[in-house]
């Protein structure tokens, strides 16, 4: 293999195929971004197992009118609270962590993330923050709703305080990641990738981990006044009956929350962007305008937060957010469109991975749809708080993010695990998870348009059907996890082995083993000179082994320099 | 895989089959806009409620178009080049990087698209918002978990629980305000939605316009002030009054009923609420010696506080929430409580400072804290007095 290589790169080690990584690690500290990334995905994914049972908790109360089947009150305002929490900053943003932390150095050519340390320290962070969120659950639950708006979450019960904390740490935690993700990949790149050369999961993540540098700090002042209203008899938000504003913590809130939806969705778009190209077997369509457009949703994402607000805000100050809002539609058709012409014509191999990027392309464009008529504000007025937000929100975040990942999960498993999972198997999960999704879904359209408010235990007879439509649809989404975990447990134990390439696909981390060696590359990676060249000699060429020539400009030395901290080979 | 040659470049396009997919889209569209309306909302019962639902059916018809023309080219794309592909053809697919022409239409129309709703938005949000001449003006007030309405009145405070009636076809100005945490007042009927907050005055501007009456007073008695939500619901007029911000753990109970009426009607209903307070004056004076009238007004005050909204007393039509401690035998079990004088201090004590004494089983905090400022001292001592006095159940 790579019969061109200029041999710069430092960071070969002889043994490094033999070390392999111990089942311990896991459970301690590595610094190891391969490691850290396998820790982000599981301690993510268990909690996206709990999150999903408090759903099924809500769902099952919703099945019937009557509140107080089996929650009500205040332990009913606690299951969707907690539900949201957990999902948000413990499921989908972690979760871009894992993939980000594990795929991020192979594809760009790195042997680890610019700051390893930093890297383990981010993710230690999660577990006790995780835990002492369901703290909460010994002392009364935050049950203010995820969005916490004072007074009502300045006078709930202790969990609340306890669920500032967790989010605090949180949120160190995403900003710490995104500054390893920034560093890493302008940095770290392996000679012969400039910027146009990067997969385009490089350019969500880039995207993405702005976004939390610039966001989450915002999230941090918000809560830590909601924590002085708690325990320090302030009056920020007027809940002391004080001076204040109620609304300061609605702008506060909201100027982090909704650029954290776009910290959700990117590395899911990032992660269809690889996938559709690869089982396409086609080049992505308008690599540089999708690559673009995820910085002018990154950017108009500031410039947004306020239409979460289109129920109290001042009437005037309601249209300047309309506008901006309406705007952020076209980069987002953008990269739909993009999509649609990548798989126009291709040789689509219907992989698992491929289903789920499909799937989220068919139900992301729902979410698309009704964030519109969302955004604006005569209908926004209507529908604000009620069902139809239940509906656009999870089109965009399940529809969106978790079809994302799920295509991500079964497109890197082979890398990770080194073996295949069956492609039967996932399909099944697959027609369960869409059809459930959708049952569950869909029909809070019509709950809300037709007067269901949400975060109600109780509610009119009148929609009972869909109602309970939803539930059924519910359950058929829980046992589809289900047949996940067990396909990806046999897998392990017993999984076909995978090889190194299994999808034929051009980006770097295809040319290590599965799992790749421990400290990535045994020899300097030549990247493709164009990662979705797929159908041209070049491509043909590149994944039979050979590799373009490059030369070292300087732009490539300084890349090649900044591994300097690995021991001298050559 | 077998990585092999380079395949041939076919990839024809199929007009024929876009026109009749063009024309499918459009006509189902044109459907949704017709009747998409009807399919999504509720009943509409204001001037505001058409021009809103008229542009709901714009956007879901545009937004329909949208939905298909994406829908078809993923399922089609994936049966066509992924279901009935060769699967003995391991090459892979032609290497179309981009089409710039395509790259512009797609950006150039949404713009378009999204433009237009706007402008068309904004004209909505002017003509449904803007202030109008003679508005009738109603004062509400949300305070967990329940509804009130005040209606301008010379003589009285005319102020009704749950039930808002307004007059038809004239404009309505809502004013209002929160006594504690954030709630929204939405009635689905009138599309239209406001946060109630604390320390703000908020608006809320509509004109009814389909007649609904008032009930039957042989079938409910709307000014009876113990009437409870779940009454109100029994009827099968009326437009829902819902609360949709999250206030605590009745949220979901926290609703009441629009009636629309006549001119005349709201004159009789005014004053069927001048004859409450009126009667409330006789209760008042003859409260002094009498128990019976005492307890008829505490009755009506421990609605009119919105006790009833948690706890439970079957002697004023409140049930069991689930919420607060009931207060039914509270006179026989108050006076049992140590380090209070008497039963009378103790429930004087627990409305003021609701913390001072918790009953097990519940948490402090969950009652409002502020009602030293909302209670006046006669009301107090009458509610008190009535808690305090032997009740038949």
């Amino acid at each position: 293999m790579a019969t061109n290589a200029v041999g710069v790169y430092e960071g070969t080690h002889e043994h490094a195929a033999e070390e392999r990584t111990t089942w311990w690690e896991y459970l301690t500290w590595s610094t190891d971004h391969k490691v850290i990334g396998i820790q982000y995905g599981v301690t993510a994914f268990l909690f996206f197992l709990f999150g999903g049972t408090l759903a099924l908790l809500i769902r099952t109360e919703l099945y019937n009118p009557a509140a107080g089947d089996f929650f009500e009150g205040a332990t009913y305002n606690s299951l969707f609270t907690m539900h949201a929490t957990v999902m948000i900053f413990l499921f989908i943003i972690p979760m871009g962590g894992a993939f980000a932390n594990y795929i991020i150095p192979l594809q760009i050519g790195a042997a680890d993330m610019a700051f390893p340390w930093l890297n383990a320290f981010a993710f230690w962070l999660i577990p006790p923050a995780g835990f002492i969120l369901l703290l909460g659950y010994a002392v009364g639950p935050a049950e203010a709703g995820w969005t916490a708006y004072p007074p009502l979450s300045a006078i709930s019960p202790d969990g609340q305080t306890l669920w500032i904390v967790a989010v605090h740490l949180l949120g160190l935690s995403s900003i710490l990641g995104a500054v390893n993700f920034v560093v890493t990949i302008v940095n770290l790149r392996a000679p012969g990738m400039g910027y146009w050369q990067m997969p385009l999961l490089c350019w969500a993540i880039l995207a993405t981990a702005l976004l939390q540098i610039l966001a989450t700090p915002f999230l941090a002042g918000g809560i830590t006044m909601l924590l002085f209203e708690r325990i320090a008899g302030t009056s920020f938000f007027q809940s002391g009956g004080g001076e204040g504003d109620v609304l300061l913590w609605q702008n506060v809130f909201w100027f982090y929350s909704h650029p954290a939806v776009y910290i959700m969705v990117l590395p899911a778009m990032g992660i269809l962007s690889e996938v559709l190209s690869v089982f396409s077997r086609k080049p992505i369509f308008g690599y540089r305008a999708i690559a673009m457009s995820s910085f002018g949703i990154a950017f108009f994402g500031f410039l947004v937060w306020a239409h979460h607000m289109f129920s109290s805000l001042n009437p005037t100050l309601r249209i300047p957010f309309m506008v901006t809002s309406m705007i952020i539609a076209v980069p987002t058709g953008i990269k739909i469109f993009s999509w649609l012409g990548t798989i126009w014509a291709g040789k689509i191999r219907l992989q698992p991975a491929m289903l789920f990027g499909l799937g989220f392309l068919s139900m992301f464009v729902i979410g698309g749809i009704s964030g519109v008529m969302l955004a604006s504000v005569p209908v926004d007025v209507h529908m604000h708080d009620t069902y139809f937000v239940v509906a656009h929100l999870h089109f965009v975040l399940f529809g969106g993010s978790v079809f994302g990942i799920y295509a991500g999960l079964y497109f890197w498993w082979p890398k990770v695990t080194g073996r295949m999972m069956s492609a039967f198997w996932g399909r099944v999960h697959f027609a369960f998870t869409y059809v459930g999704f959708f049952l569950t879904f869909f029909p809070m359209h019509f709950l809300g348009a037709s007067g269901m408010p949400r975060r109600v235990g109780w509610y009119a007879e009148e929609f009972t059907d869909l109602n309970r439509l939803a539930t059924i649809g519910s359950m058929i989404l829980g046992f589809s996890t289900l047949i996940f975990i067990v396909n990806a447990a046999y897998s392990l134990l017993l999984g076909r082995k995978a090889g190194n390439n299994p999808w034929q696909s051009l980006t770097l981390e295809w040319t290590v083993t599965s799992p790749p060696p421990k400290h990535n590359f045994l020899e300097q990676p030549i990247p493709a000179v164009d990662p979705y060249g797929y159908g041209t000699e070049e491509a043909y060429a590149y994944l039979r082994g050979e590799r373009p020539q490059i030369t070292l400009e300087g732009g490539a030395h300084r890349h090649a320099d900044s591994l300097a901290d690995e021991p001298a080979g050559d | 895989m077998s990585v092999a040659k380079r395949p041939e470049q076919n990839q024809t396009i199929n007009y024929p089959l876009i026109v009749v997919a063009v024309i499918v889209w459009t006509v189902i569209s044109v459907f949704v806009y017709l009747y998409g309306a009807e399919w999504f909302m509720p009943e509409a019962a204001t001037v505001e409620a058409d021009a809103v639902d008229n542009l709901f059916r714009f956007m879901l018809a545009i937004g329909t178009f949208i939905f298909l023309l994406v829908e078809t080219c993923i399922f089609y794309f994936a049966v066509r080049y992924g279901f009935m592909r060769d699967k003995d053809d391991d090459t892979d697919g032609p290497p179309i990087h981009g089409n710039n022409t395509l790259e512009i239409v797609w950006t150039i129309i949404p713009a378009i698209i999204v433009f237009v709703l706007t402008i068309y938005s904004f004209q909505v949000l002017v003509d449904t918002t803007e202030a109008k001449d003679n508005e009738k003006e109603i004062k509400v007030t949300g305070q967990q978990f329940f509804w009130s309405f005040e209606y301008p009145d010379e003589q009285y405070v005319l102020k009704i629980n749950h039930i808002l009636v307004v007059p038809e076809d004239e404009a309505v100005k809502l004013s209002m305000n929160s006594l504690d945490v954030i709630h929204a007042f939405w009635v689905p009927a009138f599309r239209v939605k406001q946060d109630v907050m604390p320390g703000r005055t908020t608006n809320l501007r509509f004109t009814p316009n389909e007649h609904t009456g008032l009930p039957d007073p042989s079938v409910i008695d709307i000014y009876d002030p113990t009437l409870t939500v779940d009454q109100l619901d029994e009827l099968d007029f009326g437009y829902d009054v819902v609360c949709a911000e999250l206030c605590g753990a009745l949220h979901g109970r926290m609703r009441g009923k629009a009636f629309v009426v006549t001119d005349e009607e709201y004159e009789q209903f005014l004053e069927g609420l001048r004859e409450i307070e009126r009667e409330k004056e006789r209760q008042r004076q003859e409260a002094l010696e009498n128990l019976d009238a005492l307890k008829a007004l505490g009755r009506s005050l421990f609605a009119t506080y919105g006790c009833n909204t948690c706890h439970q007393l079957t002697d004023a039509n409140s049930l069991n929430m689930g919420q607060g401690p009931s207060l039914n035998g509270l006179e026989e079990r108050a006076a049992t409580y140590s380090g209070y004088e008497s039963a009378e201090e103790y429930i004087r004590t627990s409305i003021l400072n609701p913390n001072a004494f918790v009953v097990s089983g519940y948490s402090a905090g969950i009652m409002p804290q502020n009602f030293a400022t909302r209670i006046t001292p006669e009301d107090l001592d009458i509610l008190v007095t009535y808690l305090a006095a032997p009740k038949d159940n």
